[in-house]
């Protein structure tokens, strides 16, 4: 008995094992012969013997089984073995492409705006002289139309300088109260290192009743926008000047590159212009006839925010498609 | 505007206020700091006097000069045209160190000793003044032999630079700067005290007369002076260079002086230019002008040449003209202009009697033997402003704070406005003369709020009511999103292209273009000269660069606006696909076939859903002839994919690749309705069938008439061989499904049967 106890042990393969199983417990077996012989021993002896054949039996029966699930197993490891492959052949590079990081900035942007219940509003790219100009409190004469170079078409019409033109449409289409942004290319005539003919703005617009809208409530929403946006930062608001809004204000946020410290991006003044916004100017609310109103509005440009988030040091670079910068969104 | 502390010094007490103060006030009030630097002279410069002057021995540019330098008396050879006997000079001693870390050395020149160096303003990091050394006079203070420079206010100082808005015309002076100062600081600007003037008694009335048509809109008032040998003293030709204003005529450049210390309007005639009469009147295009022999100035714009002040006597003008006519004026007739139109435009300083008195007192302070004959010439417009009844609850609810009335007095009073009355409620106010941009509640707020500080604000949170606002434009925004998402998990990466391309190429290409009529008139480069009309150029464009770069793949799409020849604005998404149909890897041994036709469809397919592709002729000259469709989603043609022609694609340096553009809006998905679907057993049943080689599979799908058991048939292999001339072989994949129960093997096996006959109809066999 110990002696195939030895064998099953010692079987290499499954096929060993199947010709030891038929050795032991074939028809011709080990077994079928240790049986046989019950016939020749006296009869009182015969229970004994056979109980403890069968005792026997089921013992090695029960090796058998553990042997061939450990040999399988062995076996299907074997095969499992045989198909591995160096994965690391296989990292995937260069198959995903990626949002522009201006485009990715400004939905960044709009999603701030839409999460606090602001509509999207949209307009056209061409506009004319009232919307873009007269309506925004810039007269014809007006020196502050010094500041913005236009587009001109040979009928009179141009492209859209800033996207407030949206803000004078949405005011015209609806009554108050609104609450809107515009997101949108805008047009001016620059070309240089830090200027191209096309850029993108998001505007903010808040109208309701006389007396409801505030300062202090245009510094609440845009100080907390900047937190979304820039993280940590200190928020700053330094008076200024917009034709369509008054009181304005620019804004600034300590800067992200020396926290403040002093450093060429910032100009050694430890802080980065990011805003402009005011009160909406009475006679905006006028050229659309609005009455009894108050507002304020915002503007920023999009590639100053997804540069400074980013730290692209060019602007061109980002009309030009070069995959070299692009696969960096990834 | 330039200005230094010192010179803002001259007309509010700063004394007790260091730089970063002023600066961070300066901002905070809404004059931003552009820049700042310190103006200090480097150590070891001193003042000195050239007792001799002398030529080199051995060089004829070169002079030997002898300078008391106070202790003692130093030999120094200098190079500078312009250095003569007793002239006080600034000498950088030996041990000084100038900008650009020069260190003064004794040095031999040509054999002789030279102890010091005579300094240009320039060498001393100042603004350069003219060519050659700098030469003192008494206007930067005593002269004292060997007292250090840095010593005197003027050469130690810092220099700010504010970069206005363009309402603040009254802010174009240094007065004007130092009233915003005062008021933050809450202080009083100084008086400008003018002795009284004894040099002269004779009137202006017995050299002068003044003609003044009564149709004029400008003020103005003249002053007649006399000083032999006429000079600008250092400390104007100092400040001047400071703030890059620089005249070649002295007189303009005195009356610039007073014009930017003050910010009215100040010109200086010549005094033989007027024949005893000054004659002002319209001219020819409504101006309101000077004339003396000639035309002399336009009021706020141009002074003429000839007119300048060159002699012993001159006549000098103080005037004003309200900016918003002056502006509107040069708008609708444009005539040249000089320094003084910028500032008209703005808002000039209205009070003539702050330059006349200024320039007075310069003189007095400036000059020793001159004379300013007695009493003035006018013509003045007065400049009544309107009282504002202002709501002072108003103001509080607009700035979202209540705001101490006191407070917003002493504010308004500080910047130059008239307090009528005041109570809790009411405030009446008239703003003053010289602030043009003042004209309601809302401006008169915004003064109260940069004096009182937006720091000093509350922020808080608007209270808003509930509304709807997701409109058509954010179920874009989110259409925009995924198909970005898609196309950007396909390889694509998303650009964005100007919507400005070249005209040349449009026409080249065959790609339509804007109306003549309709044109841009002044594109911003060549290149850049008219509206696109497609976003293939620019995306074209962007895939040459890459390839130059190096790529060999290069994917790229873009959702931007494009324009048709009315000008009329669409949204399009547009794409290219241009060279191997993978990135190399492991997977394809690093040699990935070129892109096919199949590869970029299934890209679109990926991003776009299901679509049928309808032969089309090309769009314009880039599509390949013969391989250009149209997608036609839901029975609507919503954009198109082509190959690239090879002449195109050789003339470009492209690879072989594609295009495709699809109209943005026609994508937009509405709700899905439920259809009801078969829950019986579908099958599948391939027929090959040999058919001629033109009978596109669109055309076998229009023309096939099938049973409604056949749920669905799409092509599943082409074969074409010489062998079968101008035939091919198509294998059709059809989906059999009852809606009542499971088919049996002999029902589907009729069914086919069936097709087969219908196949046979429309010209096909079975091969």
């Amino acid at each position: 008995m110990e002696q195939w106890q030895e064998r099953l042990e010692k079987s290499g393969s499954l096929e060993e094992l199947e010709n030891l199983r038929i050795e032991i417990f074939g028809k011709k077996g080990f077994f079928a012969k240790e049986f046989e012989k019950l016939k020749t021993l006296p009869k009182e002896e015969k229970p004994r013997v056979a109980k403890e054949l069968n005792i026997a039996k089921e013992r090695l029966f029960k090796a058998l089984q553990a042997k061939k699930d450990k040999l399988l197993a062995k076996e299907i490891e074997k095969k499992l073995k045989s198909e591995s492959i160096d994965v690391s052949l296989y990292s995937p590079k260069g198959f995903k492409g990626a949002y522009h990081p201006v485009n990715h900035t400004m939905d960044k942007i709009i999603e701030y705006f839409i999460s606090l219940n602001y509509s999207i509003e949209t307009g056209p790219l061409v506009e004319d002289d009232f919307y873009n100009f007269e309506a925004l409190n810039l007269p014809k004469y007006h020196p502050a139309r010094d500041m913005q170079d236009t587009f001109y078409f040979k009928d009179g019409k141009l492209l859209r300088t800033h996207t407030s033109p949206v803000q004078i449409r949405t005011m015209q289409k609806e009554r108050p109260p609104i609450r809107m942004i515009s997101p949108g290319a805008v047009f001016r005539r620059d070309y240089d290192l830090t200027h191209t003919p096309m850029f993108h703005q998001v505007e903010g617009l808040v109208v309701d009743e006389k007396g409801k809208v505030s300062f202090a409530n245009l510094k609440f929403i845009l100080e907390d926008f900047l937190h979304y946006m820039f993280g940590d930062v200190k928020v700053r608001f330094r008076p200024s000047f917009f034709p369509f809004t008054e009181p304005s204000a620019e804004v600034d946020i300590s800067c992200i590159f020396c926290k403040g410290e002093g450093c060429r991006v910032c100009s050694h003044t430890g802080w980065l212009e990011v805003l402009g916004c005011g009160m909406v100017d009475p006679n905006v609310f006028e050229a659309v006839g609005y009455k009894d109103v108050s507002g304020y509005a915002f503007g920023l440009g999009v590639e100053r925010f997804a540069m400074l988030i980013h730290q692209i040091p060019d602007l061109r670079v980002l009309f030009e498609g070069d995959i070299r910068l692009l696969e960096q969104f990834r | 505007m330039i200005v230094t502390k010192n010179w803002l010094n001259e007309w509010v007490d700063l004394s007790d206020k260091n730089i970063d103060e002023i600066l961070e006030t300066l901002n905070k009030i809404g004059l931003e700091v552009a820049e700042h630097r310190k103006l200090v002279a480097p150590d070891n410069v001193v003042v000195g006097k050239v007792v001799s002057c002398q030529k080199h021995p051995d060089a004829d540019k070169l002079n030997l000069c002898q300078v008391d330098v106070g202790e003692e008396r130093l030999q120094i050879v200098c190079g500078a045209k312009n250095v003569k006997e007793a002239q006080y000079v600034a000498v950088a001693k030996v041990g000084a160190t100038l900008p650009g870390d020069f260190k003064i050395k004794p040095a031999k020149l040509r054999g002789v000793e030279s102890l010091g160096m005579i300094c240009s303003s320039n060498e001393l990091g100042f603004e350069k003044m003219e060519n050659g050394i700098m030469v003192l006079d008494e206007s930067v203070g005593e002269l004292e032999p060997g007292k250090k420079l840095s010593e005197y206010p003027l050469f130690n100082d810092d220099l700010i630079e504010i970069e206005l808005t363009a309402n603040r015309g009254d802010c174009l002076s240094v007065l004007g700067i130092a009233r915003e100062l005062a008021a933050a600081f809450g202080k009083r600007l100084k008086n400008i005290n003018i002795e009284e003037d004894s040099s002269l008694k004779l009137g202006i009335g017995r050299v002068l007369k003044l003609n003044a048509s009564n149709n004029l809109e400008s003020s103005v008032k003249y002053k007649v002076t006399q000083k032999e040998h006429f000079y600008l003293p250092f400390l104007v030709r100092f400040r001047l260079a400071l703030a890059k204003e620089l005249f070649e005529n002295a007189y303009e450049a005195f009356g610039f002086y007073v014009t930017y210390s003050t910010g009215v309007i100040t010109r200086i005639y010549d005094f033989n230019f007027f024949d005893g009469q000054i004659e002002l009147k319209k001219d020819e295009l409504d101006y309101d002008a000077v004339y003396g022999n000639k035309k002399a100035s336009v009021i706020g714009v141009i002074q003429y040449e000839e007119s300048k002040g060159r002699g012993d006597r001159t006549i000098v003008e103080f005037s004003y003209i309200d900016p918003k006519t002056i502006s509107k004026k040069m708008f609708q007739k444009k005539i040249e202009s000089d320094w003084a139109f910028y500032r008209s435009s703005r808002g000039s300083e209205p009070r003539l009697d702050i330059g006349k008195n200024f320039l007075i007192y310069l003189y007095q302070k400036l000059f020793e033997d001159y004379s300013i004959y007695e009493g003035s010439l006018e013509a003045v417009k007065e400049i009544e402003k309107e009282a504002i009844k202002i709501n002072l609850d108003e103001i509080d609810a607009l700035i979202g704070q209540k705001i101490d009335r006191g407070l917003i007095v002493d504010i308004l009073k500080a910047l130059g406005f008239e307090i009528l009355s005041v109570d809790e409620e009411f405030m009446i106010v008239k703003t003053p003369v010289f602030r043009h941009d003042i004209e309601n509640i809302q401006d008169v707020a915004e003064e109260i709020l940069r004096i009182y500080g937006i720091d000093n604000i509350e922020s808080k949170a608007l209270r808003f009511e509930e509304k709807n606002r997701l409109n058509r434009a954010y179920e874009n925004f989110l259409a925009k999103k995924e198909i970005k998402a898609f196309s950007i998990a396909n390889g694509y990466f998303e650009t964005i292209g100007f919507v400005f391309t070249s005209k040349e190429f449009l026409e080249k290409y065959g790609f339509k273009t804007i109306k003549e009529d309709k044109e841009l008139v002044n594109p911003i480069t060549s290149e850049l000269n008219t509206l696109r009309t497609s976003l293939i150029p620019t995306l074209i464009e962007q895939t040459r660069n890459n390839i130059k770069n190096g790529a060999k793949r290069v994917k790229l799409f873009e959702i931007g606006t494009v324009f048709d020849e009315e000008r009329a604005e669409k949204e399009v998404f547009g794409g290219i696909f241009c060279g191997t149909k993978e990135v190399d890897t492991i997977v394809n041994k690093g040699k990935p076939s070129m892109v096919e036709f199949g590869d970029v469809v299934r890209d679109l397919a990926d991003i776009l859903g299901d679509f049928d592709l309808v032969k089309s002729a090309p769009k314009h000259s880039i599509c390949h002839p013969y391989q250009c469709a149209d997608i036609v989603k839901e029975g609507q043609r919503v954009g198109y994919v082509a190959k690239i022609d090879p002449r195109a694609q050789e003339e470009l340096d492209l690879y072989e690749g594609f295009i495709f553009e699809i109209d943005f809006d026609k994508i937009q998905k509405p709700y899905p309705k439920f259809r009801k679907f078969s829950i019986y057993q579908r099958s599948f049943k391939d027929l090959s069938v040999v058919v001629d080689k033109d009978l596109s599979f669109e055309d076998i799908k229009k023309t096939l008439s099938v049973p409604k058991e056949i749920k669905n048939f799409y092509p599943v292999d082409i074969y074409e061989d010489e062998k079968l001339g101008d035939k091919k072989s198509l294998t059709l994949r059809f989906a059999v499904q009852s809606d009542e129960k499971t088919l049996t093997e002999e029902e589907i096996g009729s069914i086919i049967n069936s097709v087969l006959k219908s196949l046979e109809k429309i010209g096909a066999k079975l091969r």
